[in-house]
């Protein structure tokens, strides 16, 4: 975005009026992650870190279930191969709708690739899985655990 | 890991699981045969939405009791109100036993000398005998033949600089065979459909055909129609209402009188489907699309930068004025009938409008440092569709006869049960050994999408909404799409043996039209345990052959970085939420419903009102706009009219900003109890725009605002009158209320 990053708070706070919205109180927890992708060309062992976020949305008018927005980021996830020592890169972010529990278990997909591939070579899934318990009382994310595997899913339906 | 979702888990969903009992069924198909006589009634005019909400008709403790002699929730043995609706009849059709056809292409045709009457600046009020069947006519009135507004304020603004060289021409029509499908490609390439066949109007070959009334698509056919457009060559788009005279033939929803909206289109506001200038069956509305790239009379002025530029028919370019960081890819066009558009766009008033440009050719092989040579084909110097795929994803339901069924279960918003891409229920679509473009198109009325492939590989996003993004970015799932959401997807297929099939998943699981219940992992959405039946594998690619020739698309590193905007000249808020207020009440502009928005902290909660002004920004001026969600439990796509804009932060936060989001943009998910900040601008044209939640259900319930380009009355009036149809000619009136904040 040629829009610098920099500039977005000194845009924000030009307030000609009023102030930025206010926000629901986020929750956030970072959590080292690791684990093994086996698979082909080779198995690779990735490690980092995992930033989870939650921010809690009750349904004010209806007196529906609430929900919480789940955002996870990862964090310098490199890996490396087993067999060609190549380094691995796994980035990505994703922002989940979920029902509002006190322990949820979280699985994510990400790509994963060869350091500097291009967009079109990257060609791997990994999945991603966070275990968290978050207390809505203290909005907080009292623990969390992350593991990282390859895929293994059911056939299609 | 097997996870309960949905009413595995003790939510309730809106469709009845197919475990239920014949008692419940029955007791469900009542209920839904007086929610059916609710919508019949409010679409012949016999009910307004306030007599409605007066009655507690749209909430569960509704009471009214109809000719079925039951409640519209039926009082229900099992608990639960409202009952749910019983499943759509799928008359033993299994998934994926049906091609999914390309879009029907409109032909281009030159112009001038095309169109008779040849189309003029100004509204062509030539008069015309009118059908005593439309609503307030009486024998031997007339009306124009035109139904644009009249007069200088909706003629053309850039007619005489930008005359049309295209003419599009289609009408609104009655469900009927299609008789001249022009999918552009060849058959091979459009999974063995035979183009010369005619294509009668089903959801799948074995489902009844729909009669004439439950569907009104662009001429009346499948498969949903696409113009094709290039930058520099205006377009003149005559689309004539030859709907229904008789409001009430309609097939139970659905109203006649109609107004397109070219989304996102950059143009004057007389050509983007105001929601109060709809026209009547009888008319025509000339559209003029000049197709051009934003800020072309402040940047690049003289047209000398190639990257703004458009595909010659010899397989070069032309330069054309603006900013090239502006460049548009794929729109969408569709119904925005005040208070209507759920029920219209459902009934399949619903196109797409792919827009080439030299970056975006549309040939993948002309390598002149110009073209971005995205997956297309090669055979024509640019519009290539061979790999390059329009897909609209939808939502629909049945009712037991087949016929499409448009349900009310509250004002949250509409869920069908089956799941269809360009109108066929879960089709397949044959692919090559090659990398493809998909220009996905979310069509739902309330539903969102999260899409992944089944077998979770990678998929390349480089577009959303239709701009080009600044880098592709690699995902295994996409964002949460929401409605009028599109995102274009590049997925190589070289990776696939021949005979290998892979599906598309949708992993957004809905209870009711509220915006996602829960995001499911890919794992969870194969297992079949949701009890949302769009929980689910929707379209199977087939891979049938490797290519004839060599692939040479490509998916460039850099693609169209985001436009520098100019300095900003104020903010706005606006809050989205329930419990809004009625201030005004002109019987045609004003619509009251639970949804409402809220302008800059003041006045409260409003309902629409298209005669109401709640902002008005300085014609070339730069904005930043926060767009809150003052709800928790709900989510809102809004859609901002005419530019679009970068975000600038989510919550508060430019960290928080996907990196799929990370393009221009023009709709925006709040997501629950969230905010969005973003920075448009105004340029170019003028006129009275739109701002709307694309939950078209929370649209036609009032969350909709007007907002225009104020340029100090040069060369408009200011403030602007508001245009109020009528079978015999359009008249004004003075805006209803201007807000404070507005100017």
């Amino acid at each position: 975005m040629k829009t610098a990053h920099w500039l977005v708070p000194a845009v924000l706070s030009l307030s000609l009026g009023f102030a930025p919205a206010a926000h629901a109180q986020t929750a956030s927890k970072t959590v080292p992650i690791a684990g093994i992708v086996s698979g082909q060309p080779e198995s690779v062992v990735f490690g980092g870190a995992a930033r989870i976020e939650v921010t809690e949305a009750v349904d004010n008018v209806s007196g529906s279930p609430p929900r919480m927005v789940v955002s996870i980021t990862l964090l310098g996830m490199s890996g490396r191969g087993s067999s060609t020592g190549a380094t691995y890169v796994l980035s990505g972010q994703t922002t989940l709708t979920r029902r509002l529990v006190a322990n949820d278990v979280v699985e994510v997909t990400f790509p994963f690739s060869v350091l500097g591939s291009a967009a079109v070579a990257v060609t791997q899934t990994a999945v991603a899985s966070f275990s968290f318990s978050y207390d809505a009382t203290s909005n907080k994310i009292v623990s969390a655990n992350a593991s990282i595997a390859a895929l293994n899913l059911p056939a299609a339906n | 890991m097997v996870r309960l979702t949905g009413a595995a888990r003790g939510g309730a969903t809106v469709y009845l699981s197919k475990k239920s009992s014949n008692a419940r069924f029955r007791e469900a198909e009542n209920a839904r045969k007086n929610r059916a006589e609710v919508i019949k009634a409010l679409s012949h005019g016999q009910v307004t939405r306030r007599d409605l909400i007066r009655l507690g008709l749209m909430t569960a403790a509704g009471s009214f009791v109809l000719t079925n002699g039951l409640s519209i929730y039926a009082s229900s043995a099992y608990a639960s109100i409202p009952t749910g609706a019983p499943p759509s009849p799928l008359f033993g059709v299994q998934p994926f036993t049906a091609p999914m056809p390309r879009f029907d292409v409109l032909a281009r045709h030159p112009e001038p000398g095309f169109l008779n009457p040849a189309p003029t600046a100004q509204a062509n009020t030539t008069q015309q005998p009118l059908n005593p069947a439309l609503e307030g006519v009486r024998p031997g009135d007339t009306g124009p033949i035109e139904g644009r507004p009249p007069g200088p304020i909706w003629a053309h603004q850039d007619f005489a600089a930008r005359p049309p060289r295209i003419a599009v021409v289609a009408s609104q029509a009655q469900a009927q065979t299609n008789t001249v499908y022009n999918p552009q490609v060849p058959s091979n390439l459009n999974s063995g459909i035979n183009p010369a066949a005619p294509f009668p109007f089903k959801f799948h070959p074995a489902f009844p055909t729909q009669a004439p009334n439950s569907c009104w698509t662009f001429n009346g056919t499948l498969p949903p129609k696409l113009i094709q457009v290039r930058y520099g060559e205006p377009v003149l788009f005559r689309h004539t209402n030859r709907l229904p005279f008789n409001k009430k033939q309609n097939n139970g929803f659905g109203i006649h009188t109609i107004s397109i909206h070219e989304h996102n289109g950059h143009h004057g506001a007389e050509n983007d489907g105001f929601t109060g200038a709809y026209f009547y069956p009888g008319q025509f509305y000339d559209y003029h699309y000049p197709v051009v790239l934003a800020g072309l009379r402040t940047i690049n002025p003289q047209a000398t930068d190639p990257r703004a530029s458009s595909p010659t028919d010899a397989g070069g370019i032309v330069n054309v004025p603006g900013d090239f960081h502006e460049t548009m890819s794929t729109h969408w066009f569709h119904d925005h009938m005040f208070s209507f558009t759920s029920q219209n766009v459902y009934k399949g008033i619903a196109g797409m409008f792919n827009i080439y440009s030299g970056l975006d050719r549309g040939n993948e092989a002309i390598n002149d440092g110009v073209n971005l040579r995205l997956p297309s084909g090669t055979a024509k110097p640019w519009g290539n569709l061979d790999y390059d795929v329009n897909l609209m994803i939808a939502d629909k339901a049945f009712d037991g006869t087949g016929q499409l069924f448009f349900d009310i279960f509250d004002f949250d918003g509409f869920l069908g049960d089956v799941m269809t891409v360009n109108f066929i229920f879960k089709p397949f679509f044959e692919v090559e050994r090659r990398k493809y473009r998909f220009r996905i198109l979310n069509g739902s009325v309330s539903r969102f999408f999260k899409l992944a492939l089944s077998d979770g590989s990678p998929m390349i996003l480089i577009a959303n909404d239709g701009n080009l993004m600044p880098s592709p970015v690699v995902l295994t799932e996409t964002d949460e799409m929401g409605i009028a959401e599109r995102f274009d997807i590049v997925i190589d297929f070289s990776r696939y043996a021949i005979g290998q099939k892979v599906r598309m998943v949708n992993l957004t699981e809905h209870e009711d039209g509220k915006g996602p219940s829960e995001d499911l992992s890919l794992a969870e959405a194969l297992s079949g345990n949701s009890q949302d039946p769009c929980v689910c594998t929707f379209l199977e690619f087939r891979v049938v052959r490797d290519p004839a020739t060599p692939d040479v698309s490509q998916v460039p590193a850099t693609l169209i970085p985001n436009p520098v905007q100019g300095p900003v000249a104020r903010t706005r808020l606006f809050e989205f939420s329930r419990g809004a207020g009625q201030t005004t009440n002109d019987p045609v502009t004003t619509f009251f419903g639970p949804w409402g928005i809220e302008t800059d902290n003041r006045g409260g909660t409003l309902a629409a009102d298209f005669g109401r002004i709640s902002a008005a920004p300085k014609a070339g001026t730069r904005e930043i706009w926060t767009l809150k969600n003052g709800g928790g439990g709900w989510d809102h796509p809004i859609h901002i009219h005419f530019e679009e804009a970068l975000i600038l932060a989510r919550d508060g936060s430019a960290r928080n900003v996907s990196p799929s989001e990370g393009g221009r943009k023009d709709v925006f998910r709040l997501r629950p109890g969230g905010t969005v900040t973003v920075s448009i601008q105004f340029r170019d044209y003028g006129g009275m725009f739109m701002e709307h939640c694309h939950n078209t259900v929370h649209e036609d319930n009032a969350m909709l605002l007007r907002w225009e380009i104020d340029d100090n009355g040069a060369p408009f009036v200011r403030p602007l009158p508001t245009p109020i149809p009528t079978p015999q000619g359009v008249k004004f009136e003075a805006p209803t209320d201007i807000l404070s904040t507005a100017f």
